[in-house]
């Protein structure tokens, strides 16, 4: 799939953008603050409805617009099977801004993809000029984002990784999004029942049916998670070796707070043994047939581990079990990166990560998506440099932003649109410039 | 505001923007409309919202809404009083009963199972329903709850609840859009849901 037309309207320091884009590479060019990273950051929002630089609406709403209603647009037409679509996120300032639900006292971590940030800038999302649930754009503009800060989802903390997981996957699989966003609502229901019930009494079998919710929604999500990285691993087995020159491998591996340990690895991803996805209903509830073995299997294991952490769970007032708790560690031959890799290392590993991300939504969509290359080529050493600008030319549709056009080959930049941005506009006379 | 406004006027809009919904836009359209309209429609209005508060009570059987004890459905002969339907609140029951396929009586649990707002087993009507079924006659208890996850987690619990009364307990079938609630199905879908219903 490909966007062959962006249009933005007040988003960020674009008062108004008309741009027309080409299936294959297009590089925008310009110094530091002129906009290169706003435009990679509205095709993300188009993709996800959400920025990756912000949990807060209103920042992405340009500053200069006064009176009126508030608001900021993009839009975009997006080629792609079956046919053509035209997609809008339209963030507009609400007359009032929306009172918490009573009683919801509940925390909200920041920049999760499932909450809705408190904000009195709402999203409104369009498909084809219909209004839709923000839901259902995911899927409609796959993207894969490569920018400097993902070197923190080798090096950060585990709450980045989860979130990573769940975009991806939000992004190939709707029953996944649904699943999560359910189990988000069961997790804060039971969290709530854990709190309450140190301040009265709470019968154990009021946990019964948020225990059941929690492991049956919890186990697609874990399911799917796995199946994930196992091809995420597939892909990057192929893709650092070219990357890195210390010859080694990088491997993720799924961290999870239930355990995993002596079950072949193997049957945990067979297509056969996952099967919760026949589902004739989203409520996660109604399954056409029986549960593959692993399932099952993966369940009893989440249950016991439920169980078993009961007492610490009541004490904390907090679920502690769960793919809300899980993780992944990156390993480059033996050494976890996350603790022992240099900088570069991890830089490399976040980079071989997002390719693969591309693989990975290429077979489960059969589509390639869009990849967005923000800032990449100037924290790589020059081997680097040469081996993603292979890749770039490998892919479709490429979006890359640079300050400095000397880290390109002449053929690479022959074979791409060159465009100039600077101060919010962008113009096609970029190579022009450049000599 | 209020220097500006005239006192009746400032707090009649405050009291309008007290009101689910109603930000303080609709709250001076609301008061500037009934400030031009004749005093009876006023006091009518008036009227309304004190006979509401004054001659409403719950139902003691059904804990439905009503100006009478028992309500018109409790009171009911022509009714077959041996099937419940029970409810999340007492408009669910508009709903159910429009499609008139339904000829039983009703609970109201007034409310759902929801700890995020505080509400718990023992702040529904759970323990009068179990009661009510207790006390014989019931052959059928209908679990309309809506299609949330709160709506299933209620109905899992007055389930349980009722799992020795010996009563047969059945579920709406899932006829309904999940994540709606019963006061806002078509009539056609909830017809549908109730013939389908399913023991649970
Ligand atoms: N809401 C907004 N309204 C108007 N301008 C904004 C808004 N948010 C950010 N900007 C401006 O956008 C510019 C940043 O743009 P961007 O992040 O795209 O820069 P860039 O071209 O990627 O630069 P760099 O090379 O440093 O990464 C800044 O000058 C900032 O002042
Ligand atoms: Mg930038
Ligand atoms: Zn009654």
């Amino acid at each position: 799939m490909y966007c062959r037309h962006l249009t933005l309207t007040n988003f960020r320091n674009y008062v108004r953008l008309d741009l027309a884009l080409s299936p294959h590479l297009s590089i925008f060019w310009g110094d530091n603050g002129q906009g290169k990273s706003n435009l990679i950051e509205a095709l993300y929002v188009l993709a996800t409805t959400r920025s990756y630089r912000t949990a807060a609406e209103r920042e992405m709403v340009n500053w200069h617009v006064a009176g009126g209603p508030v608001f900021a647009r993009v839009a975009a037409e997006v080629d792609r099977l079956p046919s053509p679509t035209k997609l809008e996120v339209i963030l507009a300032e609400s007359p009032l801004a929306p009172a918490p639900a009573a009683g919801d006292l509940s925390p909200r971590p920041p920049g999760g993809l499932l909450q809705t940030p408190a904000t009195s800038v709402r999203r409104r999302v369009r498909i084809n000029g219909q209004q839709r649930q923000p839901l259902e754009l995911l899927g409609q503009l796959n993207v894969v984002l490569f920018s400097p800060e993902d070197v923190e989802l080798i090096a950060g903390p585990a709450a980045l990784r989860r979130r990573y997981l769940d975009i991806t996957l939000c992004q190939i699989d709707h029953v996944y999004s649904r699943t999560a966003r359910r189990y988000e609502r069961v997790l804060q229901q039971r969290n709530a029942l854990l709190r309450e019930g140190r301040e009265r009494a709470v019968r154990p079998d009021q946990f019964e049916y948020w225990d059941v919710q929690l492991v049956e929604l919890g186990t697609t999500m874990i399911m799917a998670r796995l199946r994930a990285m196992h091809r995420l691993n597939e892909a990057m087995a192929e893709i650092y070796p070219r990357l890195a020159s210390d010859g080694g491998d990088l491997r993720a591996e799924y961290r999870c707070t239930v355990p995993l340990e002596g079950r072949p690895s193997e049957a945990l991803w067979d297509p056969e043994a996952y099967r919760p996805s026949q589902r004739t209903t989203v409520d996660g509830t109604a399954l056409q047939g029986p549960p593959g073995a692993a399932v099952v299997e993966l369940r009893e294991r989440f249950t016991a581990q439920l169980a078993a952490g009961r007492a610490r769970e009541r004490q904390q007032a907090v679920t502690l079990v769960g793919p809300h708790r899980d993780d992944a560690g990156f390993f480059a031959g033996n050494v976890d990166l996350r603790v022992y890799g240099s900088r570069g290392q991890q830089r490399a590993a976040a980079l071989c990560l997002k390719l693969a991300e591309v693989e990975l939504m290429q077979r489960s969509t059969t589509e390639r998506p869009v990849l967005l290359l923000d800032d990449v080529m100037s924290e790589l050493d020059p081997r680097r440099r040469r081996f993603l600008q292979e890749v770039v030319l490998e892919q479709q549709q490429v979006l890359l932003t640079a300050t400095d056009l000397t880290f390109f080959a002449e053929d690479f930049l022959g074979r791409a649109d060159v465009y100039g941005v600077e101060a919010g506009a962008v113009t096609r006379d970029g190579l022009g410039v450049r000599r | 505001m209020s220097q500006i406004l005239a006192e009746p006027i400032a707090r009649l809009i405050e009291e309008f923007g007290k009101l689910p919904g109603v930000g303080p836009k609709t709250a001076q359209r609301l008061t500037f409309y009934l400030l031009r309209r004749p005093a009876e429609e006023a006091h009518a209005l008036a009227q309304a919202i004190v006979d509401v508060k004054e001659q409403i009570i719950f139902c003691h059987v059904c804990f439905n809404l009503s100006a009478t004890d028992p309500c018109q459905f409790c009171a009911d002969t022509n009714r077959d009083h041996t099937r419940i339907c029970v409810v999340e609140e007492p408009l669910d029951i508009l709903a159910l009963d429009r499609t008139g396929s339904y000829k039983g009586v009703y609970h109201v649990l007034h409310g759902s199972f929801s700890p995020m707002e505080g509400v718990l087993e023992d702040d529904l009507k759970i323990r009068e329903l179990a009661e009510r079924v207790g006390q014989g006659g019931v052959q059928e208890v209908i679990l309309a709850t809506n299609a949330t996850v709160e709506g299933e987690a209620t109905a899992n619990l007055v389930k349980m609840r009722l799992q020795d009364s010996g009563v047969h307990v059945t579920r709406l079938a899932q006829g309904l859009p999940i994540g709606s609630d019963l006061e806002y199905a078509d009539d056609y879908t909830l017809s549908r849901a109730l013939e389908g219903r399913r023991d649970y």
